[in-house]
């Protein structure tokens, strides 16, 4: 190959092969070097390895993508956990819901737990604890996240007594956690009413027209 | 990469061994470099001596944002060029100007590249440094320009200047 040619390639091979002597003296200098040196000051900090890392590009990359999803998830999950606060239940009404003459009932229902739609965080599945029609009293006995205390909780259904409810019927028992009250779930149903289907809003008009509002359980003709 | 990642971390947490790892996996590569900037093999176990035990000495100050081979380069580069001024400014003797172009000293990089040799030190040393750096080192003109502190385009036309002057004395040398 003449060098003319492919000056280039002639360049890369271009080598010199360190001497012996020269490889002991400049290794043993550098040494001394480095000895005198950490002596005289003080090693770099462990810190420091944080500084290489996150000066790297995939470290950045990474690091922008966990704030950005932190930003993203936070006001999701913060809508969705306000959304979901209006506490009820649907299942169907085997045995119809029994009337009274006022216009604010009680129920039982035999939920199956299948067909339970569970939109609140605080009560998974009830059940039917009570052998009587007349008495309606319902347990949680399980619940979520615990924010619920673990105590009978009554479920008022309010129905019109034009329009009982049949035995088979799809009924939505919004519950409350708080001293057996509608009142305390008006505004967690008002809040999210835009979700609310046909059957909900139904009794969503009955809650609103203020029957409940004197109303406190048990109702005084139930027993 | 990510060995020398590895060894300037250590090295710079002050261990030897990282340091003479360093040392003996470069060590030829830069004698080589620097001996083909200088034309001179002697001056260049100097630079390449005095580099490292200066790069012993400033652990905490090394700063790479690139790979380690191309900052070991262009230090030994810049040392190089240091050299060469500070000879340029000191008188030289007849004898010293006589013995400059002596066959030993080309041919140290043996018989078949002594043409090649001869011809880069006839080069002016900045064409020169742009030529070896280019083609020996790998570098980029973008980053010799960066480290030579000029333009790219001062880079790029000693570039082009040295490579058509290094042909036309690789000619007449083999017509010799």
């Amino acid at each position: 190959m003449r060098p003319e040619k492919n000056i280039g390639k002639s360049i890369k091979k271009l080598h010199i092969t360190p001497s012996v002597q020269m490889h002991q003296r400049t290794l043993r200098d550098i040494l001394k070097a480095q000895q005198e040196f950490t002596e005289t000051k003080s090693a770099v900090s462990q810190s420091n390895i944080w500084r290489i890392i996150m000066k790297t590009k995939v470290t950045k990359l990474l690091a922008v993508a966990a704030i950005v999803g932190i930003f993203a998830i936070v006001p999701v999950r913060f809508c969705f956990t306000r959304q979901d606060s209006g506490k009820f239940l649907s299942g169907k009404a085997p045995e119809g819901l029994l009337q009274s003459k006022e216009d604010m009932h009680c129920a039982v229902l035999a939920i199956n737990p299948k067909a339970v739609i569970i939109r609140g965080r605080l009560i998974e599945i009830i059940k039917e604890i009570a052998g009587g029609v007349n008495k309606w009293e319902v347990e949680v006995f399980k619940i979520l996240h615990g924010e619920v205390p673990n105590r009978r909780i009554k479920v008022i259904v309010p129905i019109e007594p034009e329009k009982p409810y049949q035995a088979g019927a799809e009924v939505i028992i919004f519950l409350s956690p708080y001293k057996n009250r509608l009142y305390h779930t008006k505004s967690i149903i008002s809040g999210s009413s835009k979700t609310l289907d046909s059957s909900e809003k139904y009794i969503l008009n009955v809650i609103k027209k203020g029957a409940y509002r004197s109303y406190k359980y048990p109702p005084p003709n139930a027993h | 990469m990510v060995e020398d990642k590895i060894l300037m971390w250590r090295f710079k947490c002050g261990s030897r061994d990282a340091l003479a790892r360093i040392y003996e996996k470069y060590e030829a590569y830069l004698l080589t470099l620097a001996a083909a900037l200088l034309g001179d093999v002697n001056t260049a176990e100097d630079v390449v001596h005095d580099f490292f035990v200066s790069f012993a000495q400033s652990a905490d100050k090394v700063r790479l944002n690139g790979n380690l081979k191309g900052y070991l380069a262009t230090c030994v580069a810049n040392r190089a060029r240091d050299q060469i001024r500070a000879r340029q400014q000191q008188p030289i003797g007849l004898e010293q100007a006589q013995n400059s172009k002596k066959p030993d000293v080309c041919a140290m990089f043996g018989e078949e590249l002594s043409l090649l040799n001869l011809s880069l030190r006839q080069l002016p040393y900045e064409q020169r440094e742009v030529l070896i750096l280019h083609f020996y080192s790998g570098m980029k003109f973008k980053t010799i320009a960066s480290a030579q502190d000029v333009s790219i385009n001062t880079v790029q036309s000693r570039y082009r200047y040295g490579l058509d002057k290094l042909r036309t004395l690789l000619k007449r040398e083999l017509k010799k």
